[in-house]
C-alpha cells in the first residue's frame, strides 16, 4: 500500500541525509575520523610517554613489575610472574594485558594506578587499542631519526607560496577547511618586520619610503635594509641572553659585580657579522681549544661561566663547583638539544633515553675548569672570577673594536680553560656532590648519536664536532625551531625547550625536517635563514582573526593567519626611547642603571658589595636599549619582569607572554615612557604645524601607521579636552612636562606640550602599540 | 486524520535510524549539537517509564471506558510513549558517545534501551492491528516492561555506580552504631577500603579473602593470616610494616596505603583477641580499641566534608554574582556552599546584599568587613538561612537590627570588632542554637560586661581586646628627609611618623633635651654643613633616642681638582672627579666610584678657583669613619694656599683627635676654619693613621683614610 | 595535524566542552553537581585542567597565610628550644655519638673544637601549654597558648641561599615557583583589586644575608603569580602612583578614550587579548585605589599603635610590616610573605640577638592578639620561622661573656598560629644536646605539605607540567603532619 512505499522514501531521504551530516563533521573534529592507521610517534608514545614512563620506561630503579613499555622486545615479552599473559599481543588488543588494564574498570586493577593522579581518557584507550590490534609497531623518537628530505605536498591554492615554506604551512591550512588570511597591509607589514628583525619600530622616513615605493621587489629591499643594520645584531642578542643566562651579577645572596659584557658586545659582533651558526657555537663551546686560539675566539667561551657563582663565606667548595659544572651540562642540553638533561641528575632520565651515566659522560667535557666554588670575599671580590681573560686598551683599540670599553682601565672577562691534569668526573648518587660512583668519562647519549672520540677528538672541541656532525637529528632542528618561535611566536615544536618524548609532536614534521637540512645544507647562514622565514606568505599574512578560525584553531597552529603577539620587555622600551627619538644607539658596552623606583635593592641586599646601592646612570646612559639594562640577578629590572623578562637564574628558551594590570602599570607610571612623552611632544611643539597635524604624526611614529579618522577623531577629543583641563590649572600641566632628566626645552604654552604629552601617552598605551601585529 | 500515520511513520523511522547509528558507531563523531541534547537523556527518560505504566493501568481498568474511547485513548498513550522511549533512546545513544562510559553497563545499557523502543513500536503496531494477536500483545508488553528494569538497573549502575540501589541498605549497617560489632564498625571499614579489591571471592591474591567472616579466619594459601592476641606474629600485620619497597609490603606500592590510625586499630583488634561479635558499646570507655575506633570515625577518609543538604546554584548565577567588589565563590571544588565576601566600601550599597538573594541557600560564609552595613540590612543578611559565619567588623551596624537574624538557626561565628553594637542588642543573637563564637573587641562592650556574658554562656566565646597596655613604651628616632649632598637653597627637612610628636633638635652638637632644646616648626636652611641632633617627644610615651646625623651642605665648586698622590687598591673611584663631584658614598660600602682611600700615601690633592676666588672660611673634609674596615680620620691635615702650584705657603694645619674604642660607622665632616683666605689654589694634605691603636684588630697596621667629598665655604 | 595537538588540545578541548555543556545546563539543579554526574573525568578535580581552576580541593582550615619569615636562621636554643643540659656541659667537647658526621660549614670546617654552649638567656614555662620560650620574647611568650610549637624542622641545605630558597620553592636550585605562587596559582586571588601576593622587607640590627627575587618568583608559572614587593617608599607598590600632575579623574580619563581607541582595534582584528588587555587596566585602575588606603598607617588608632609599637609607624619597619600585613590579609590577600633579615649569629649572640628579639617580638604577638580579636585568626595561619637552625657548639673560641653559632640543618624550631594548627602544641622533640631529632621529624617538604593542606589544596593534585615534568612544590615527597592539625 502507498503507505509503505512513502515510509521507505522518508526513511532513505532521513537516513542519507543524517549520515552525510556525521561525515562532514567527523572530517576535522575526529580522532577516531584520521587515525585509521595509528602512528606510534604521532599518537601513541605521547600518551604512554606522559602516562606510563614514569614506573614502566627507562628508569632502572623506579621501574615497577620490571616492566618497560619504551623498549619493544620488553612491552611484548610475557609477564614474569604470569607467563600466559602478555602486556602486548600484535594484532589482539583484547588479549593484551595493557588494554586489559587501562580500560579496566577496577580500582585494584586499572592503570595508571588511582594514586598516582593520572588518567587516560576514551580517545587515548581507543588510540591504544586501534594501535595494538594494528600490530602495535614502534617507531624511534622522532627527534632521534635524522631529518629526511621531504617533496613539497600538494596544495590547492597554487598561486599563495612564495617559497617552500609556504607549501607546507598551507597544505596544513587546506587539510582544516580553513583558507590563509590576505597579505597584511604594507604599514602594518613594515612595523611587523622591522620589530621582528631590528627590535625597533621603522623611522617616519622608511614607512613614508616603503608605502611609496610600487616596485616588486619593495618588500625585498626593505627586508635586505634592515638585516644591514646593526640593530639586527643588537636584537638577535637579546634572545641569546637569556639562553645564555647572561647578567652583570654573580647570583646567590651577596650577588657582586661582574663584567661579562665584552661577551656580550661578542655576541652582537657575531650576529651582526653574522657567523656560521656552527662557528658562532663552536667558539663559545670550544674556542679555548680551538688550534691557535685567538682572544676573541676565547672571549666566545665567556657563554660558559655566566651562570651564578655564590660569594657567600662559609660555603662548601665542591658543592658549588659542582654546582657550575651541572648548570653548563643542563644548558648545554637545552640550548642546543632541547633535551631536558637536567631530568638525568639524581637518577635515568624518567623519559627520554638519558642514563645518569649518560649525564655525567656530558659533565665530564664541562669538569675540567681549572675553578673554586668560592673566590674571595665579597668586600673584595674580583669582577672575574678565575679562568679569565684580560683586554687592554691598545688590544681593543687595534684589534677587538667590537669592545666598546668607556675608562681607561683593561677589563677582565671570565672564560673556559681545561686545566693540564684530567678531573675525574663520577656519576654523583642521587646528584649528591659528595657520594661519588663510579668514574665515567667523556661521552655523550648514543641514542641521539653515537660519541666515537676517535673521530671527533675528546674533550669540548669533540663535542662540538659531535654536535654539528650532519647525523645529528637535533642540533639543526633545535635552532630553526627557535628562530620559527622568534618570528612566528610559537615553534613549529612548541616546546621549544623540549624535543624529548614529554614534548609536544612538532605541528608541522616535514617543514621542521626541511628547514633543518636546508639550514645545514646552506652554511648554517643565519642571515638567511631569517629572510626565508620572512619572506614567505606565510610571514606576511595579517593578523586579522575572523571567529571560525579562533574557534577551530584558537592557538594559530596551522598559522592561517599571523599571530598578534605582545612585545619582549626590552622592545616595549626601545620602541618608546626610539619612537620618541629619545634612543641612544650606541653598541655594546657596560650594562646601564635605568630609572628604577626607590630602594629596591637596598631593602633586599646583605648590605655588603658595590651593589649594595643602586647609583642610577645619568645623560645618555638613561636611553640605550632594553639589552644594556643592568641585571642584578637577585633583583632583575622590575619593569622587566613586569613584562615577562628572564630573571637569568638559568638558560631560558621561551619566554610567557602575559597580560597583567602590573603591566598596565608600567606603561602608565614608568618614568621611561612618560619622559618619552614628554620629550616627543615638546620636539612636536617645535615644529610649526597645527595640534592636529602633530597628532597624526605622533600617531605615524608611535603606532606606525596613518591614523584612521575615527581614531584620529577620538585623540583630537582627547587633545582639546585635556587643553581646555591645563589652561585652568597651569600648575598641573607645569608638574606634568616635569618628569625625567633629558633636558627641558623652553616652551611658553606648557598647557598645549602637557595636552600633547598625554595624547602621546595615551598612544604609547594603545594595545597595538606594544603589540607585533 | 492525519496525525496518527504521520507519527507512525516518524516513530519508524526512529527505529530505523537507532539501528542505523548503531551499526556505524564507531565510525563516526558527534556534532557538538548532539551532544548537548545527549545530556538530556537523563531528564527525559523518565517519560516513556511513566507513560508505559500510565498504559498498564489504562489497560487494566479499561472496563470503566467505553470500549472505542479506551482504544482511543490507549492508542496515543502507546504512540506517546514509544516516540518518548526512541527519543531516549537516541538522546542515550549520544550521550554514550562523549563523557568516559564503558564496560558491561554500558552495553547492557545499550542493548536493553535500543529493545526497548523497538518493542515499545513493535507493542503499538500489534495493539493497532489488534483482534487475532491479542497474547503476541500481551506477551510482548510483558517482556517490554521486564527490558524496562534491566534497562533502568543499568542506566542507575552507569550514573551513580555499581550497588547505587542496594547502596543504602549496606551504608545503614555502618552507620548504625548501636547493634554493630566493633569489628564491622571498625575493622571492616579498613579492609574493605585497603584490602578487599584484592582479597575477594574473585581474585582471591594470596588465597586470602577477607570479605566474609569465614574467609578472613580461615586465612591464605600459607594458612591462618593472624594470630589472635599476637599482631606481631601475625602475617596480616608483620605485611604492612615491611618496608613499602619489599615485594610482600602490603598493601602493595602504588595501591593505597593504610593510615597510622589504621594500622594501630588492626593492631589492637588483633592484640585483644580478634573479636568479631563484640560490641563497641561493651568495651569499657577508655578500652583503646573503643579509643581508636572513636578516633576513626573521622579519620575515615583523608580530608572529611562537611555535607550540605542543598543543591548547588548554577556557574551562571555565581559567575553574575561576581564582581570587582563583591567576589562570590564555592567554599572548595563541587561544593554547594558559597562565600560572599564584598570589598572597598565606596562600592558597597544596600542592593550590592540584596542581590545575594539568588543564592540565598547556598551562602554559608558572608564577610561585610568594613562596609557600611547599616542595621535595616540585617533583614536581608536574616534571609540567608544557611549562614554559618558573618563578619560585620567595623560596619555601621548598631545592633537593634540582630532581631532580623534569629531565623539563622546554622550561625556559628558572628564578628562584630569595631562596631557600636551594645550589650542589649546582643540578646537576640547570644540565644542562637548553633552560635560558639562572638568578637566584640573595641566596641562599647567593656570587659566586664563580656566576662559576665561568658559566664551566662558557657558553650559561646566571646572575645574581646587580647592586649593589656602594660608599660610605656619608647618612641621611635626621627628621620632626615634629604639625601646626599644638599644643594644650595635646598631647605633640611625632619620628620617622624607619629602623629602629634614634637621634635626639638640643637645644632651645636650638645644633646638635645625635650625642654629647652630648639623645637622644630619647619624646614631648616643651613648655610654650612653641620651635624644635626634631634629627639621626639609624646605624651604617653619615652622620648626617643638621640638621633645625630651630618648635612653636608654644596658649597663654593673649584674650577680644576687635581689629585696628587696615590689612591690604594679596590678604593680609587673616579680618581680626582671623586673629591669634588658631589657623589656622597654610603659607609658600609666602601668600593664603589665615591671613595678614594689612602693608606700608603697621604691624601694630597689641588683647588684651583681661577680667576676671581671666594673668600673660604673653612674647609670640610668628608670621610668615612668605618673602624671596622680600618676607616680613621687622618691624623693630621695641611692647607696650603697660593696662586698655582708653584708658590704655595702653609696657611693652616692641624691634629685631629683619634676614636678610643670601636664606635658605629658614619660619614663625618672634619671641619677646617680658615682666616681671610682668599686664594686662587689651595692644596690640601692629610694623613692616614700610621699604626693602628693597640685595642684594633689591625693593630700596629696602617690605618685607611677614607674620602668621598672635600667642601668649600 | 590539528589533530594531534595531543595534551594541550584535548585540555583544551575539553575546557570548551565543559563550558560549553555547563551553558547550557546551568538551568535550576546545580550544573556543577550535574556535571560532574555526567561527564567525571571533567569534574573529578583528579583531573589536571580543573586542578588549576583557582579553587581549594577540599574544604580549607585556612583561607589566607601570613609567613614571617626570620631570615638569616634565628637560633632555637636562644628562643624556644630549652637545653638547660648544654648549660651544664659548657665548653665540653659535644660527644662524636651525637655530631654522626654532620657536614660542617666551610667556617667551621677547620675548627679544631666544638665546645658545647647553653643559652646566655633564661627560659620560663609560659600559659596552660607550659611551653619554655626565652626571657627575649616576653611578648610572645603572652599568646604562647594560641600557638602550635614545631621543635623537630630539619632541611638538606647548610648555606643560607640555598636553604632559604628550598625553604620558599620546595628547592634549593633551580627557578621554581615560590610557596605563595603555588597558592595564587592553585586557589587564585580572593580581593581583585589586590594582588594574590605580596611581599614586604625589613632588616635588622643583626648580621644581614640578603632576600632575592627568586624567593618570591612565579618560576614557570603565569606572571600574574608572582609576587608583588611592597616598597617602604612613598610608592608602596612598584609604579602604582600616578604621576605628578595628574589626578585620578585624568587617569580615568585617559583610560575612557584609551578603552575606546582599543575597541576600535578590537573591531579590526578580534583579539579577545584586547579586550584583556583592557581589563587589565580597569584592575590596575582599582589597585591604584585600593592599595594607597590600605597602607597609609597613618589613620590607625592609638590602641593598636601601642599593641604592634612605636615603630610600626616607620614603612620598612618589622613591626610596620605586621600591622599592613594584617590590613593586607584582612582585605583578602591570599599570601603575604615577610622577610626580616639579620638573625646570623656566628659571633656575638649574646650582642645581636637580643637586638634582633627586641625588634620582632613585640609586633610579633601584636599580629596574632590583632587577628584573634577580630575573629580572623582561625581563618588565617601566621608562620614564624627561618631557615634553619644554629649549632649547640660555639663556633670560634668560647669567651667567658660572648658566643656564636654555626648554621645547624639537622634540628630546628618554627612555629604556627590560627588557620586549622592545634593551639598550645608543642610538636616534636630534638635531644637533650638540641642536636638531633627523636620525635616526630617534619622535614621542609611535610611543612610544605601541610600548609597546602591546610588551604585545602592536595600538594599531590597542585602540579604543573612543564618542559615534560610534572612539578610539585613538595617535588616527589612530602607527607601531611596531621599530628598539628586542630
Amino acid at each position: 500500500m502507498g503507505l509503505d512505499a512513502m515510509r521507505v522514501l522518508i526513511v532513505a531521504l532521513c537516513l542519507l541525509s543524517t549520515s552525510l551530516a556525521f561525515q562532514s563533521c567527523k572530517r576535522n573534529n575526529s580522532i577516531a575520523g584520521n587515525s585509521d592507521s595509528v602512528d606510534f610517534n604521532l599518537h601513541i608514545r605521547p600518551i604512554l610517554s606522559d602516562r606510563c614512563f614514569k614506573c614502566h620506561g627507562p628508569d632502572a630503579n623506579q621501574r615497577k613489575a620490571s616492566l618497560r613499555l619504551d623498549v619493544r622486545e620488553n612491552a611484548l615479552a610475557a609477564l614474569k610472574d604470569n607467563p600466559s599473559a602478555h602486556v602486548i599481543l600484535p594484532g589482539d588488543a583484547a588479549s593484551s594485558e595493557i588494554f586489559r588494564r587501562i580500560s579496566s574498570k577496577d580500582t585494584a586493577e586499572v592503570m595508571p594506578p588511582a594514586n598516582s593522579n593520572l588518567k587516560l581518557n576514551e580517545q587515548e584507550i581507543d588510540l591504544i587499542e586501534k594501535w595494538i590490534n594494528q600490530g602495535a609497531k614502534y617507531k624511534k623518537h622522532w627527534a632521534f631519526i635524522p631529518p629526511k628530505q621531504h617533496d613539497l605536498p600538494e596544495i590547492g591554492q597554487e598561486d599563495w607560496p612564495q617559497n617552500e615554506i609556504d607549501h607546507f604551512i598551507l597544505a596544513g591550512i587546506e587539510r582544516a577547511g580553513l583558507k590563509p588570511n590576505d597579505e597584511a597591509d604594507k604599514e602594518r607589514l613594515l612595523k611587523r618586520l622591522s620589530l621582528d628583525i631590528t627590535g625597533l619600530p621603522p623611522s617616519i622616513e622608511l614607512q613614508l619610503r616603503f608605502i611609496a615605493d610600487p616596485s616588486e621587489n619593495a618588500y625585498d629591499k626593505v627586508v635586505d635594509e634592515l638585516l644591514a643594520q646593526p640593530q639586527y645584531g643588537e636584537k638577535m642578542a637579546a634572545y641569546w641572553m637569556d639562553v645564555s643566562r647572561y647578567a652583570d651579577s654573580h647570583g646567590y645572596q651577596d650577588d657582586g659585580y661582574r663584567t661579562m659584557w665584552p661577551w656580550r658586545d661578542w655576541v652582537i659582533h657575531a650576529f651582526n657579522n653574522n657567523y656560521r651558526y656552527d662557528q658562532f657555537v663552536t667558539w663559545q663551546l670550544a674556542g679555548d681549544l680551538l688550534p691557535g686560539a685567538t682572544k676573541e675566539q676565547i672571549l666566545a667561551t665567556g657563554f660558559n661561566r655566566n651562570h651564578k657563582i655564590t660569594q657567600e663565606g662559609g660555603v662548601i667548595q665542591e658543592e658549588y663547583r659542582i654546582e657550575y659544572v651541572t648548570d653548563r651540562t643542563n644548558t648545554f642540553g637545552k640550548a642546543f638539544l632541547a633535551l631536558t638533561f637536567e631530568c638525568a641528575h639524581c637518577h635515568d632520565h624518567k623519559y627520554d633515553p638519558i642514563s645518569q651515566k649518560a649525564y655525567y659522560s656530558t659533565f665530564a667535557f664541562f669538569n675540567q675548569v681549572p675553578e673554586k666554588g668560592l673566590v674571595g670575599d665579597i668586600q673584595l671580590a674580583s669582577l672575574a672570577d678565575p679562568p679569565k681573560i684580560k683586554f687592554t686598551t691598545e688590544e681593543i683599540g687595534k684589534l677587538y673594536s667590537f669592545i666598546n670599553k668607556k675608562d681607561t682601565a683593561a677589563v677582565e672577562v671570565m672564560v673556559m680553560k681545561d686545566s693540564s691534569v684530567l678531573r675525574p668526573t663520577y656519576i654523583l648518587k642521587r646528584g649528591a656532590y659528595d657520594s661519588h660512583g663510579d668514574v665515567v668519562t667523556f661521552d655523550l647519549p648514543p641514542a641521539i648519536l653515537p660519541f666515537d672520540s676517535a673521530s671527533y677528538g675528546r674533550g669540548r672541541l669533540g663535542l662540538t664536532k659531535w654536535l654539528f656532525d650532519r647525523k645529528n637529528p637535533l642540533t639543526s632542528r633545535v635552532f630553526v625551531n627557535r628562530m620559527w618561535q622568534e618570528f612566528f611566536g610559537r615553534g613549529l615544536v612548541k616546546t621549544s625547550g623540549d624535543f624529548g618524548m614529554q614534548g609536544e609532536m612538532p605541528s608541522h614534521p616535514e617543514l621542521l625536517d626541511w628547514l633543518a637540512i636546508d639550514f645545514r645544507d646552506n652554511g648554517w647562514d643565519i642571515k638567511r635563514l631569517v629572510k626565508q622565514m620572512v619572506m614567505s606568505s606565510t610571514y606576511r599574512q595579517s593578523s586579522v582573526m575572523d571567529p571560525k578560525k579562533l574557534k577551530e584553531d584558537p592557538e594559530n597552529i596551522l598559522l592561517a593567519r599571523s599571530p598578534r603577539i605582545r612585545m619582549a620587555a626590552e622592545t616595549v622600551r626601545d620602541l618608546a626611547l626610539c619612537s620618541s627619538g629619545l634612543l641612544v644607539k650606541e653598541i655594546g658596552g657596560p650594562s646601564m642603571k635605568v630609572y628604577q623606583p626607590k630602594g629596591i635593592w637596598e631593602s633586599s641586599t646583605s648590605g655588603r658589595g658595590i651593589l649594595a646601592h643602586y647609583v642610577q646612570d645619568h645623560g645618555d646612559d638613561l636611553y640605550r636599549r632594553g639589552l644594556y639594562s643592568f641585571i642584578k640577578r637577585t633583583v632583575p629590572p622590575p619593569g622587566m619582569l613586569v613584562f615577562d623578562g628572564s630573571n637569568r637564574d638559568q638558560c631560558e628558551v621561551r619566554r610567557l607572554r602575559t597580560n597583567t594590570p602590573l603591566q598596565a602599570l608600567v606603561m602608565m607610571n614608568d618614568p621611561t615612557i612618560l619622559e618619552s612623552s614628554r620629550v616627543f611632544a615638546e620636539r612636536l611643539m617645535k615644529e610649526n604645524s597645527t595640534p592636529t597635524e602633530k597628532i597624526k604624526k605622533a600617531f605615524r611614529s608611535v603606532v606606525c601607521r596613518e591614523a584612521r579618522p575615527d581614531e584620529l577623531q577620538i585623540l583630537v577629543g582627547y587633545f582639546e579636552d585635556e587643553k581646555k583641563k591645563f589652561d585652568e590649572a597651569p600648575d598641573k600641566a607645569k608638574k606634568l612636562v616635569s618628569v625625567g632628566e633629558y633636558a627641558h626645552v623652553d616652551i611658553k604654552d606648557v598647557a598645549t606640550l602637557a595636552s600633547l604629552m598625554q595624547v602621546v601617552h595615551a598612544m604609547y598605551n594603545m594595545e597595538e602599540t606594544i603589540t607585533r601585529t | 486524520m492525519r496525525l496518527k500515520p504521520f507519527l507512525l511513520n516518524f516513530i519508524f523511522f526512529l527505529q530505523v535510524l537507532l539501528l542505523f547509528l548503531l551499526l556505524v558507531e564507531d565510525r563516526i563523531e558527534l556534532p557538538v549539537v548532539l551532544q548537548v541534547l545527549g545530556r538530556f537523556h537523563p531528564a527525559i527518560l523518565h517519560l516513556p517509564i511513566g507513560l508505559l505504566f500510565f498504559f498498564v493501568i489504562v489497560v487494566l481498568v479499561q472496563n470503566e471506558f467505553k470500549k472505542k474511547s479506551f482504544r482511543r485513548i490507549a492508542l496515543y498513550i502507546l504512540m506517546f510513549t514509544s516516540l518518548t522511549a526512541s527519543i531516549t533512546a537516541l538522546f542515550g545513544f549520544f550521550l554514550s558517545r562523549q563523557g568516559d562510559y564503558g564496560g558491561d553497563a554500558l552495553f547492557q545499557h545499550k542493548f536493553s534501551g535500543t529493545a526497548l523502543s523497538i518493542l515499545c513500536y513493535v507493542l503499538l503496531i500489534l495493539f493497532d492491528r489488534k483482534g487475532k494477536t491479542e497474547i503476541a500483545f500481551y506477551g510482548c508488553g510483558f517482556v517490554t516492561i521486564v527490558l524496562l528494569f534491566i534497562a533502568g538497573h543499568s542506566g542507575g549502575t552507569l550514573t551513580h555506580g555499581e550497588n547505587f540501589i542496594s547502596g543504602p541498605i549496606k551504608s545503614t549497617e555502618r552507620v548504625d552504631n548501636i547493634n554493630q560489632t566493633a569489628f564491622q564498625q571498625a575493622v571492616y571499614p579498613i579492609l574493605e577500603r585497603k584490602c578487599t579489591s584484592c582479597h575477594n571471592p574473585s581474585k582471591a591474591k594470596g588465597k586470602f579473602v577477607m570479605t566474609s567472616i569465614e574467609e578472613f579466619k580461615k586465612g591464605g594459601k600459607k594458612g591462618e593470616e593472624w594470630k589472635s592476641g599476637k599482631p606481631l606474629e601475625s602475617r596480616l600485620i608483620q605485611y604492612i610494616h615491611l618496608p613499602l619497597e619489599d615485594d610482600d609490603h602490603m598493601p602493595p606500592d602504588g595501591k593505597p596505603q593504610l593510615t597510622i590510625q589504621e594500622i594501630k586499630l588492626l593492631e589492637q583488634w588483633v592484640r585483644s583477641g580478634g573479636e568479631f561479635d563484640k560490641k563497641l558499646t561493651d568495651l569499657r570507655e577508655d578500652d583503646s580499641l573503643r579509643i581508636l575506633a572513636a578516633g576513626m570515625s573521622h579519620q575515615n577518609e583523608a580530608v572529611v566534608e562537611k555535607q550540605y543538604s542543598f543543591s548547588s546554584a548554577s556557574e551562571k548565577i555565581i559567575q553574575k554574582m561576581n564582581t570587582p567588589f563583591r567576589a562570590v565563590f564555592p567554599l572548595y571544588m563541587n561544593s554547594p556552599a558559597l562565600q560572599a565576601d564584598f570589598f572597598i566600601k565606596e562600592k558597597y550599597s544596600p542592593n550590592s546584599l540584596e542581590e545575594l538573594k539568588e543564592v540565598k541557600d547556598q551562602l554559608v560564609v558572608l564577610n561585610l568587613s568594613k562596609m557600611p552595613v547599616k542595621d535595616e540590612e540585617l533583614k536581608t543578611i536574616g534571609s540567608f538561612t544557611n549562614l554559618e559565619k558573618i563578619n560585620l567588623n567595623f560596619s555601621e551596624i548598631k545592633g537593634p537590627g540582630f532581631v532580623d537574624l534569629q531565623s539563622l538557626k546554622n550561625l556559628t561565628s558572628v564578628s562584630l570588632s569595631g562596631t557600636k553594637v551594645t550589650i542589649e542588642s546582643l540578646k537576640p543573637i547570644l540565644s542562637l542554637p548553633a552560635l560558639r563564637e562572638l568578637f566584640v573587641w573595641s566596641t562599647g562592650i567593656t570587659n566586664a560586661q563580656v566576662a559576665s556574658l561568658n559566664m551566662q554562656y558557657p558553650a559561646l566565646s566571646i572575645v574581646t581586646s587580647q592586649f593589656v597596655d602594660d608599660k610605656v613604651l619608647r618612641l621611635g628616632k626621627p628621620l632626615l628627609e634629604n639625601e646626599g649632598l644638599i644643594k644650595k637653597g635646598e631647605l633640611v627637612s625632619l620628620k617622624h611618623s607619629m602623629p602629634g610628636v614634637t621634635l626639638r633638635y640643637t645644632l651645636d652638637g650638645t644633646p638635645p633635651d625635650s625642654l629647652t632644646s630648639m623645637f622644630y616648626d619647619g624646614p631648616l636652611n643651613l648655610t654650612e654643613t653641620s651635624k644635626i641632633k634631634a629627639i621626639v617627644c609624646k605624651e604617653g610615651w619615652y622620648c626617643s633616642d638621640v638621633f645625630e646625623i651630618t648635612c653636608f651642605m654644596e658649597g663654593y665648586k673649584p674650577v680644576k681638582t687635581e689629585l696628587l698622590s696615590k689612591t690604594v687598591k679596590y678604593y680609587s673611584g673616579q680618581g680626582s672627579a671623586s673629591l669634588t663631584d658631589g657623589g656622597k658614598g654610603f659607609v658600609e660600602v666602601l668600593n664603589t666610584p665615591f671613595w678614594l682611600g689612602f693608606r700608603e700615601e697621604p691624601l694630597v690633592a689641588g683647588f684651583d678657583f681661577g680667576s676671581d676666588p671666594p673668600d673660604v672660611r673653612s674647609i670640610v673634609i668628608s670621610f668615612a669613619k668605618n673602624l671596622y674596615s680600618s676607616g680613621f680620620p687622618p691624623t693630621e691635615v695641611e692647607v696650603w694656599g697660593g696662586t698655582g702650584t708653584r708658590d704655595l705657603k702653609l696657611i693652616k694645619s692641624m691634629k685631629i683627635d683619634q676614636p678610643k674604642a670601636y664606635i658605629s660607622s658614619q660619614v663625618e665632616a672634619l671641619s677646617i676654619p680658615l682666616l681671610d683666605a682668599h686664594y686662587s689654589y689651595y692644596k690640601l694634605v692629610a694623613r692616614p693613621v700610621e699604626k693602628l691603636p693597640q685595642w684594633h684588630d689591625g693593630k700596629g697596621k696602617k690605618g685607611l683614610l677614607l674620602v668621598d667629598e672635600v667642601l668649600f665655604y | 595535524m590539528i589533530l594531534f595537538m595531543g595534551d594541550e588540545f584535548l585540555k583544551n578541548r575539553q575546557h570548551i566542552t565543559r563550558k560549553h555543556f555547563l551553558g547550557k545546563l546551568g538551568l535550576g539543579f546545580g550544573s556543577v553537581a550535574l556535571g560532574s554526574l555526567l561527564m567525571p573525568d571533567l569534574f573529578s578535580g583528579k583531573d589536571e585542567a580543573s586542578v588549576s581552576a583557582g579553587m581549594a580541593h577540599f574544604a580549607p582550615k585556612a583561607k589566607r597565610i601570613i609567613y614571617l619569615f626570620q631570615n638569616g636562621a634565628p637560633s632555637q636554643l636562644e628562643s624556644f628550644d630549652y637545653k638547660p643540659l648544654l648549660t651544664k656541659m659548657a665548653g665540653q667537647e659535644l660527644p662524636e655519638s651525637i655530631r654522626q658526621g654532620q657536614r660542617l660549614t666551610g667556617m667551621t670546617a677547620s675548627q679544631k673544637k666544638f665546645p658545647l654552649i647553653g643559652s646566655h638567656f633564661k627560659f620560663q614555662q609560659y600559659g596552660q601549654s607550659g611551653a619554655w620560650v626565652s626571657e627575649l620574647f616576653p611578648n610572645i611568650a603572652r599568646v604562647v597558648d594560641d600557638i602550635c610549637i614545631v621543635k623537630s624542622m630539619h632541611t638538606e641545605a647548610i648555606n643560607h641561599d640555598p636553604a632559604l630558597t628550598f625553604m620558599q620553592t620546595g628547592a634549593q636550585q633551580g627557578n621554581r615557583p615560590s610557596m605563595g605562587a603555588w597558592l595564587s596559582y592553585g586557589l587564585g586571588s580572593e580581593n581583585k583589586n589586590l594582588p594574590a601576593y605580596c611581599v614586604l622587607l625589613s632588616r635588622g640590627r643583626g648580621n644581614g644575608q640578603g632576600v632575592y627575587s627568586k624567593l618570591w618568583t612565579n618560576g614557570f608559572l603565569d606572571s600574574i603569580h608572582q609576587g608583588v614587593q611592597f616598597s617602604s617608599s612613598e610608592e608602596r607598590v612598584l609604579y602604582l602612583k600616578d604621576p605628578q600632575g595628574r589626578d585620578r579623574a585624568d587617569s580615568r580619563k585617559m583610560l575612557d578614550h584609551l578603552a575606546s581607541l582599543n575597541d576600535l582595534n578590537y573591531k579590526e582584528f578580534g583579539d579577545p587579548e584586547i579586550q584583556t588587555r583592557v581589563q587589565q587596566y580597569e584592575m590596575a585602575y582599582r589597585m591604584q585605589t585600593a592599595v594607597p588606603e590600605l597602607t597609609d598607617l597613618s589613620m590607625e588608632p592609638d590602641n593598636i599603635v601601642k599593641m604592634y609599637g612605636a615603630d610600626c609607624l616607620a614603612p620598612g619597619t618589622y613591626a610596620a610590616n605586621c600591622l599592613l600585613a594584617r590590613k593586607l590579609s584582612e582585605a583578602g590577600v591570599r599570601f603575604v610573605q615577610l622577610y626580616h633579615q639579620g638573625w646570623d649569629q656566628h659571633g656575638n649572640m649574646v650582642g645581636e640577638m637580643p637586638l634582633q628579639a627586641q625588634d620582632v617580638d613585640r609586633s610579633t604577638a601584636a599580629l596574632i592578639m590583632d587577628l584573634k580579636q577580630r575573629g580572623l585568626l582561625d581563618e588565617t595561619l601566621v608562620i614564624w620561622g627561618g631557615e634553619f637552625g644554629r649549632t649547640n657548639y660555639c663556633q670560634g673560641d668560647l669567651s667567658k661573656d660572648n658566643y656564636g653559632r654555626d648554621h645547624h640543618p639537622r634540628c630546628y624550631t618554627i612555629w604556627m598560629a590560627g588557620g586549622g594548627v592545634k593551639p598550645g602544641l608543642v610538636y616534636g622533640e630534638s635531644d637533650e644536646f638540641g642536636y638531633n631529632i627523636i620525635k616526630d621529624p617534619v622535614h621542609v617538604n611535610d611543612f610544605h605539605a601541610t600548609v597546602l593542606h591546610l588551604m585545602g589544596l592536595n600538594h599531590e593534585q597542585l602540579n604543573y607540567k612543564h618542559l615534560g615534568r610534572r612539578y610539585r612544590l613538595t617535588d616527589v615527597a612530602g607527607k601531611v603532619v596531621s599530628g598539628i592539625l586542630a
